[in-house]
C-alpha cells in the first residue's frame, strides 16, 4: 500500500472568468468544486494505476467531509484524523492563460489532534511500502513534522517522497527521504542556493543528496522536470510546452513518478509518465488526469534531454 | 455484488488504549455512531458505539437506550462524561465483533446486518483481520436498490 500524507488538504473552487477584472463585478457559471491538496491528488493518480493507496492527514467540518467523500468516490481509502476546525477552501480564477489563486492558511491543529494523527500514521506504516508527504503545514504544527514523519518511515525501511518548501523542506532533508522535490512556487531558493539556472538546480540537488536522498526533482519550464540522481541529470518535457491550468500539475507528477519508482521503472520512463500525468491534469483542469490510458498514450511525445 | 464494490473505504478507528473522552470526541467530529477498534497493525479487535459509551456512563438508563436516535444531543451527553472520560475504549467495546470481508456478497452482508441488528459492519481483508473499511446500512440499501434497477 502507498500512503499519502496531506496535512493541509482543501476544497478547490475554480472559477473560469475569461475577462477577469479586478475592482469590477465579474460574473461566472458555477465553479468547479473538487478536493485538493498535493497528497490528495497524488493518491487519485496512483489509484488510476490501480495501486492500493491510503490517504491520511487532517479533515474537519463540512469541507473535510467533502474531501473524504471525494477521495472515496475515486476508490481511495481514507484514514484521516478528525479535527474541530474546518478544512480550508482555496479559490482559483482562470482567465485564459492567467491564473489567480487565493489559498487559505488552513485550520489550527490542536495537540490532541496531532496525537491522533501520529497514531493513525504509525498504524498505517505497518502496511505501507512507500510514503508520499507533500504540501504546506497547517497552523499549530511544528516545522519539523516532515522530518519526524520521514524518520519514522525510514525506521521501518519505507521510502519517502517529500514535496514541500522552505524550512520544513530543509529540516526534513536531514531525514534522507528517498525522493525530494522542492516546491519552488513561492521560494526560488533551496539550502541557500538560488534556483535561477539548471547548473544551480543541480548544485542544490547534490547538496540535498549529500544528506542521503537518492533522487531530486525540480520543475523546469511550464511543464517539465529536471531529474537528478547519482551521476545522472536529465530533463523530461513534452514536445509542446503548453498547459491550460497549473492546478494539480505538480501533484499528478508526484503521483505518477512514485508509481514508476515503486514499479521499478527506469528513471527516464518514470519521468515520462510523470510529465504526461502533469500535462493531462493541466490540460483537463480537474487537478488530476482522468485515466491511466491518457497518461500512457502521451509518453511517445515526451523528450528526454540529458544535461550531465 | 461483492462487499468491495459498495463498502465505504474509510479506516476511521480507535485503539483499545484510547480514552472514552477521545472516542466521544471522534464520534462527534466524524458524525459516526460507532467505529472499529484496531490494534497497532490495524487488525480489528473490537467495535465501540455511542450506545456502549452511554451504557458505561449511565448504567441505570441502559435499558432505555435502544437506538442512537435517543441521543439527539450528543454534545449534551459529552458534558456529562467527565467521570468516565479517562476510562479506556477497551472497557466499553464489544470484543471480537462480527466482521465481513471484501469478497462476501451483498446478500450475505444483508443477512448478517439484519439478523444481528448491526448498523456499521467492519470489513476486513480476506484471511486477515486487517481493517479495509466498513459497510453502513445506507451503503447496503444503496447497493440493493442499484442492483434492482
Amino acid at each position: 500500500m502507498i500512503l499519502t500524507v496531506t496535512l493541509n488538504p482543501s476544497i478547490d473552487k475554480t472559477f473560469e472568468i475569461p475577462k477577469y477584472s479586478i475592482n469590477k463585478l465579474n460574473r461566472t457559471d458555477m465553479p468547479q468544486i473538487i478536493a485538493g491538496g498535493k497528497g490528495i491528488n497524488a493518491a487519485i493518480v496512483l489509484k488510476l494505476f490501480k495501486e492500493e493507496v491510503v490517504a491520511t492527514g487532517f479533515l474537519g467540518d463540512l469541507t473535510g467531509k467533502k474531501v473524504g467523500e471525494y477521495l472515496r468516490s475515486k476508490d481511495v481509502t481514507t484514514n484521516f484524523a478528525q479535527i474541530e476546525g474546518s478544512t480550508r477552501t482555496n479559490y482559483i480564477v482562470l482567465d485564459r492563460r492567467k491564473q489567480t489563486q487565493i489559498n487559505e492558511r488552513g485550520p489550527k491543529i490542536e495537540p490532541d489532534e496531532l496525537e491522533s494523527f501520529m497514531d493513525i500514521y504509525e498504524r498505517a506504516l505497518s502496511h505501507a511500502k512507500f510514503v508520499i508527504m507533500a504540501g504546506s503545514i497547517p497552523p499549530g504544527i511544528d516545522v519539523d513534522i516532515y522530518k519526524s514523519l520521514a524518520r519514522k518511515a525510514k525506521h521501518k525501511n519505507i521510502n519517502v517522497f517529500l514535496n514541500t518548501s522552505g524550512e520544513a523542506l530543509e529540516r526534513a532533508v536531514e531525514a534522507a527521504p528517498y525522493i525530494v522535490k522542492p516546491d519552488i512556487r513561492v521560494r526560488e531558493k533551496v539550502l541557500g542556493i538560488t534556483l535561477d539556472s539548471i547548473k544551480n538546480k543541480i548544485r542544490a540537488a547534490n547538496k540535498i543528496m549529500s544528506d542521503g536522498a537518492q533522487i531530486v526533482m525540480f520543475s523546469e519550464g511550464i511543464i517539465g522536470e529536471l531529474i537528478v540522481s547519482k551521476g545522472k541529470a536529465f530533463i523530461a518535457k513534452p514536445e509542446k510546452d503548453t498547459l491550460r491550468s497549473r492546478i494539480g500539475v505538480q501533484d499528478s507528477i508526484i503521483g505518477a513518478f512514485t508509481y514508476g519508482v515503486v514499479n521499478n521503472m527506469s528513471l527516464e520512463n518514470a519521468a515520462k509518465i510523470a510529465v504526461c500525468a502533469g500535462k493531462a491534469a493541466g490540460d483537463r483542469m480537474i487537478n488530476t488526469p482522468e485515466s491511466s490510458k491518457e497518461i500512457e498514450m502521451c509518453q511517445k511525445n515526451i523528450l528526454i534531454e540529458e544535461v550531465i | 455484488m461483492k462487499v468491495k464494490d459498495f463498502m465505504t473505504r474509510d479506516l476511521t478507528s480507535l485503539s483499545p488504549e484510547s480514552t472514552l473522552k477521545k472516542a466521544v470526541s471522534l464520534l462527534s467530529k466524524a458524525s459516526l455512531t460507532g467505529v472499529p477498534v484496531v490494534d497497532k497493525e490495524l487488525k480489528v479487535v473490537g467495535f465501540v458505539s455511542e450506545k456502549d459509551i452511554i451504557q458505561i456512563a449511565f448504567p441505570s438508563s441502559a435499558g432505555l437506550v435502544h437506538d442512537s436516535i435517543f441521543v439527539h444531543d450528543f454534545s449534551r451527553i459529552l458534558q456529562q462524561l467527565g467521570e468516565i472520560g479517562e476510562k479506556k475504549v477497551d472497557d466499553a467495546m464489544t470484543s471480537d465483533p462480527i466482521v465481513t470481508d471484501e469478497e462476501k456478497t451483498d446478500e450475505e452482508v444483508a443477512e448478517i446486518m439484519l439478523t444481528e441488528k448491526i448498523k456499521i459492519l467492519p470489513v476486513v481483508r480476506p484471511k486477515t483481520k486487517i481493517l479495509a473499511g466498513v459497510v453502513t446500512r445506507s451503503d447496503l440499501l444503496k447497493a440493493l436498490f442499484e442492483k434492482n434497477e
